[in-house]
């Protein structure tokens, strides 16, 4: 809603600048989103009178002009054709900058000194093409004015943005309402709406039946004969344009502008194209067709609601008029509709036909169901006023469904105790009288009678809002409500803190990516139709194709952030994500959630064993240490093929029999589509599973061993197929509980072994928690662990 | 000579010899010559024969003194010597200390991440507890149970991205309000930071994925002072206990009254600026008295029950506190700007 300063200021006189007046309004709730001047960049710039002319010496097509600005004489030298003795013109003397950013200073031209610049219509920035020459004014003009106040663009518009609540203030004269409350001495000014009737009455020139009052309580009528169409007074057109109405003729505007006053949509029917004399109110029959004013064929149905003569419809009721009924400059009688219809319905025509329009927007919040006919009267003067209109005697009022006064009683303890205040009954009566509730007081309880205009006023809690608008929300005071309760987090979320601790105490850098993702991103990894991941949740009403479905992995967001830094030139970057997952169920029912822990390696420098696959083994190692420190024991790497991951280095990761996540490096196709570093190597883990087995929150002190421990190193060479897991899971069996601790050293693979194999060396730490270990003990249970070693796996030892 | 003046003599020089000397050879051959077998000392005892007997307890005691006072010497000159031995050491072992360090890899937290770990620490303090909700929800505990009946205005307010007929993704984290009050009786006192979703062009401002941090506090005698205290430890834990706050009358279904929250612009402190618009004002926050509606609708007394609820956008807050001008830099992940937090 956009709000003319000057047109506001008609209806209630207030002492506030413009910027007062957007603050005052902001804090009472109306938003105000900015004050436009429509003035802008004209400063400066004057009403002048050309007083002599005189050609340049040294130019044929320069003349030097003397330009009379009320309070000096200034000489300017001008090119332009339509320029003329006596004429009056807009000026920029010396130092004003034009609405298009250039600064007049004083130049010589050809050897004459210029002191302004006499404007165009596009200099002054009021159009948009290159005028031919300069801009003349009328003769009238006053020599000395501001150009701003001659052209009336002397004004200020305010625009609001109001809450669904502030429906009432989309009319001018909420607005004045909204003010009169902090301004008791001052009267709204209500428009003149008392016409002159002629000798005819109404109801012998036309009748209105409404069939469903149910979507049409209230509908009103005046006729006005013998206008005469023409354009608007200036005046109107300007206020029509400040408030971003384009004007279009005097009986359109006339409507528009009463609109704007009453928050009041009206239509003007052409009288002599309603067909009967009649019009009847209904909804539409199924497939019923009408073209509406913005020329395009609407199909309707019994939804819609229609207003319409014996033959057919003649517009949408509230949404918008039909091209059939139109006025146009042959009309001469008007039929004037003001009416209330029902939001809801409205609503739903306008988002149905996609036809949102000044009037529907307002007809959907509620109008002022008791004054439809003052708005209608108002027009009525108008075009008597404007267009030379003769109005009929009488009106048309069908009102079936009549407006009850709303009461609301409201208990002075618990508006107290809700606002943390302590005012008396009569506070509030006073704060709720001058906002035009009239409010009796009983006891502890205030009556209180809403105004036909405050359809947002339902319930105590809403008089509880007006009572600390009117107090002041800034006044209330500040107090901190007892607690007796402690806060805290759950399990999950403290379990989602140490997480991203020892991922970020890894070395893994912390990404958050969208859940919204392209269904490219399945293609280019290969997932198959049958894939899990595929078991995506579709949006209905997708922004674009990048933002179609719901991430089923972490990976899609988290390869197109590596990618993208890779493009950037990083060389090695670790990451990890924690978010949520989406799995479509059957239908009906709701999706599955499930939230994710994510990581990926690329670039890794280091690698130990020299395995050329440094960013698995790191990622490994992080994964390791966690379920570590969550007490997670026991769990183990199964080798998993899928469609983007490279099948000789992709692990399952399995816990108590059954897969809670994976581990492995990309495809060598996936990682050259997406710009990946060679290796790059993601994981992704179930984070509900590590929630479930963790034991956290059982850990027990275990007593530091007080007796010494025993190392012996193992080296091996055994064929290079079997699994170090195999191994280790031997030495542990044979070594007893007293072999405390077995590390892999070394991984040797070369000319020193024969081909096929590798070599593993073991550091196995001895100790026992009751005694010191004699050598024998140790050495029985190493020779026991590498005969097994022999027998079971042919392992050969070395240097032994 | 007699002994007596030897004594002197021996004293004065060694004390001289001991003090002068440089290296620890030098001074092991003073030590010889003065306290060993055939040294000076040694040497005064050999003669004590010819002593008069008398006298002899006497020289023996100054002869015994001059050689505890040589071991003396000899022993404080070893340790200074020792000294400076180390000393010489240290010197040569000078480290050039502007070398860079050898960095550890570390990992960054998410801003994200470092301003919601904030907000919690904040209400935990303040006896909350943290709620949270599903992203994809019902139309019911997205619109209906918080006040937005199917036609009504407010559904303009925000753009829906639908799944189907029955569920949408979650526009607001409002949807966690309902849903604590149906599982828990008061008093209850919960933040529900989550993700929520938009159908909103990604720009510099909008994003169709971002997040929120929602709050209730429902009990008996709950009032809108408690709701202004609440909000001002708030404020001035995260924006600075020198911001202006105002509260300022606005709309949202699900509560009644309704507030609006502005904070003094942390650019410009109130004089206008880009970042407010030329306001002097931030909105940092929308809040209110949770409408009675809502209160019944979960199953609660409104005559009984009162509570307040606020709603902020986190992105928001980690965008003014560190200065972020775009939105989608938080989801870009830029190695270069993870590593700013």
């Amino acid at each position: 809603m956009k709000v003319p300063y000057n047109w506001l200021k008609t209806y209630i006189d207030f002492p506030y600048s413009p910027e007062e007046l957007a603050h005052k309004l902001t804090m009472a709730g109306l938003e105000v989103e900015d004050v436009e001047y429509l003035g802008q960049g004209m400063e400066g710039i004057i009403v002048g009178e050309i007083t002599e002319i005189s050609e340049h010496p040294n130019a044929d097509k320069l003349v030097i002009c003397q330009v009379d600005t009320g309070h000096e004489t200034l000489q300017i030298i001008t090119g332009a054709p339509n320029v003329l003795q006596g004429a009056k013109v807009p000026v920029a003397p010396t130092g004003v900058t034009l609405p298009n950013g250039l600064k007049i200073e004083e130049t010589i031209l050809r050897g004459k000194a210029s002191r302004g610049m006499i404007c165009s219509e596009d200099e002054l920035g009021l159009i948009e093409e290159r005028a031919e020459g300069i801009m003349i004014l009328d003769e009238e003009a006053e020599v000395g004015t501001q150009i701003a106040e001659y052209l009336a663009r002397n004004e200020y518009v305010l625009k609001l943005d109001l809450t669904p609540n502030y429906a009432r203030c989309l009319g001018l004269l909420g607005i004045a309402r909204e003010l009169k409350a902090d301004l008791a001495d001052n009267k709204i000014k209500f428009p003149e709406n008392n016409y002159q009737p002629n000798e005819e009455q109404i109801k012998d020139l036309i009748n209105v039946e409404i069939k469903d009052p149910e979507l049409c309580s209230r509908y009103t009528g005046i006729l006005v004969k013998n206008v005469d169409i023409k354009t608007s007074p200036e005046w109107m057109q300007l206020r029509l344009k400040a408030a971003g109405i384009r004007p279009i003729n005097n009986i359109v505007d006339i409507t528009n502008y009463v609109l704007l006053e009453y928050n009041q949509p009206l239509h003007a029917f052409d009288y002599d194209k309603i067909s009967g004399r009649k019009i009847i109110v209904r909804r539409a029959s199924k497939d019923e067709k009408i073209v509406t004013l913005d020329e395009q064929e609407r199909v309707l149905d019994e939804d819609i609601l229609v207003i319409a003569d014996e033959e057919k419809a003649v517009g949408l009721a509230g949404v918008m008029g039909g091209a059939n009924s139109e006025i146009t400059e042959e009309s001469t009688s008007i039929f004037i509709e003001s009416a209330y219809f029902n939001p809801v319905n409205i609503r739903k025509t306008a988002r149905r036909l996609s036809l949102p329009s000044e009037a529907s927007h307002r007809f959907e919040r509620g109008v002022d169901i008791e004054n439809v006919l003052e708005a209608g009267k108002r027009a009525a003067y108008l075009m008597q006023k404007l267009a030379g209109g003769e109005v009929v005697g009488g009106v048309i009022d069908q009102y079936p469904v009549p407006y009850k006064q709303k009461n609301i009683v409201i208990n002075i303890n618990r508006v107290n105790r809700i606002l943390g205040l302590e005012l008396k009954a009569a506070e509030m009566k006073e704060m709720l009288e001058r906002l035009e509730f009239k409010t009796g007081i009983k006891a502890n309880q205030l009556k209180v009678e809403v105004p036909s205009y405050r359809n947002d006023v339902e319930l105590e809690a809403d008089l509880i809002e007006e009572i600390a608008r009117m107090y002041g929300y800034n006044n209330i005071p500040v107090t901190c409500p007892d607690s007796k309760s402690l806060g805290k987090m759950n399990d999950k979320q403290k379990l989602e803190g140490i997480v991203r601790n020892i991922m970020t105490a890894s070395g893994l850098n912390e990404i958050v990516t969208f859940s919204l993702m392209d269904e490219k991103y399945y293609d280019l990894l290969d997932i198959t139709a049958e894939d899990e991941l595929r078991k995506h949740v579709r949006i209905k009403n997708p922004l674009n194709q990048a933002f179609s479905l719901l991430r089923t992995s972490l990976f899609p967001g988290l390869l197109e952030v590596l990618a993208n830094n890779a493009r950037r030139q990083v060389e090695e970057m670790k990451v990890f994500e924690l978010g949520k997952v989406f799995f479509r169920a059957e239908q009906g029912k709701r999706p599955r959630e499930k939230f994710m822990l994510a990581g990926g390696s690329m670039g890794c420098k280091v690698d130990y064993f020299d395995t050329g696959a440094p960013d698995f083994y790191c990622l490994k190692g992080i994964i390791d240490n966690l379920f570590n420190r969550l007490d997670i024991r026991g769990v183990k790497y199964k080798k998993v093929e899928n469609s983007f991951m490279h099948p000789g280095r992709t692990a399952g990761i399995e816990y108590n029999g059954h897969l809670i996540g994976i581990l492995g490096e990309l495809r060598p196709g996936v990682i050259e589509e997406l710009d990946l570093i060679t290796r790059t190597s993601i994981f992704e883990l179930d984070f509900a599973e590590l929630l479930a087995n963790t034991r956290i929150n059982d850990y027990k002190y275990a007593h530091l061993p007080k007796h010494p421990a025993v190392s012996r190193d193992l080296a091996l060479v055994v064929d290079e197929n079997i699994p170090a897991a195999e191994i280790l899971e031997i030495i542990k069996e044979k070594g007893t509980e007293i072999l405390k601790d077995v590390k892999i050293f070394d991984l040797y693979q070369g000319d020193q072994i024969p081909e096929g194999s590798k070599s593993l060396a073991f550091k196995l730490n001895f100790q026992s928690g009751d005694r010191t270990l004699i050598d024998k003990e140790v050495k029985d249970i190493f020779n026991l662990i590498i005969s097994t070693l022999k027998k079971k796996i042919n392992a050969e030892i070395r240097g032994n | 000579m007699d002994i007596k003046e030897q004594l002197e003599t021996i004293e004065s020089e060694a004390r001289k010899l001991f003090d002068s000397v440089k290296d620890r050879e030098a001074l092991e051959k003073l030590r010889v010559k003065y306290l060993g077998k055939k040294g000076k000392i040694a040497d005064i005892f050999s003669q004590m024969g010819k002593v008069d007997s008398d006298e002899r307890p006497v020289i023996g005691r100054k002869t015994n003194e001059l050689k505890n006072l040589i071991a003396e010497l000899h022993q404080e000159k070893k340790s200074e010597l020792e000294e400076l031995l180390k000393a010489r050491k240290m010197k040569r072992e000078e480290i050039d200390i502007t070398l860079p360090g050898i960095k550890p890899e570390m990992g960054y937290t998410h801003p994200l991440s470092v301003i919601i770990n904030e907000v919690k620490q904040l209400f935990i303090g303040l006896g909350f507890s943290i709620a949270e909700g599903p992203e994809i929800e019902s139309e019911y505990y997205n619109f209906e149970a918080l006040n937005i009946p199917e036609h009504h205005p407010a559904r303009d307010l925000q753009d829906t991205l639908y799944i189907d007929d029955q569920f949408l993704l979650r526009t607001h984290t409002s949807p966690v309000q309902i849903r604590t009050m149906e599982d828990k009786n008061p008093p209850i006192r919960i933040i529900a930071p989550g993700r929520v979703y938009r159908s909103d062009e990604l720009d510099a401002s909008h994003s169709p994925v971002f997040h929120q941090i929602e709050g209730l506090v429902v009990d008996k005698d709950i009032s809108f002072s408690d709701l202004k205290g609440t909000i001002q430890v708030f404020v001035e834990e995260m924006y600075g206990a020198d911001r202006e706050i105002r509260f300022r009358p606005s709309y949202f279904p699900f509560t009644e009254p309704s507030a609006e929250v502005d904070v003094s612009c942390i650019v410009c402190e109130g004089k206008g600026c880009s970042l407010c618009s030329g306001t002097g004002w931030l909105e940092v926050m929308g809040s209110g008295m949770v409408h009675p509606n809502v209160l019944e609708m979960s199953g609660l007394d409104s005559r009984v029950y009162s509570g307040f609820a606020f709603g902020m956008g986190w992105d928001r807050i980690a965008m003014l506190k560190y200065g972020i001008d775009d939105i989608r830099v938080l989801f870009e992940n830029d190695l270069r700007f993870l590593r700013q937090f």
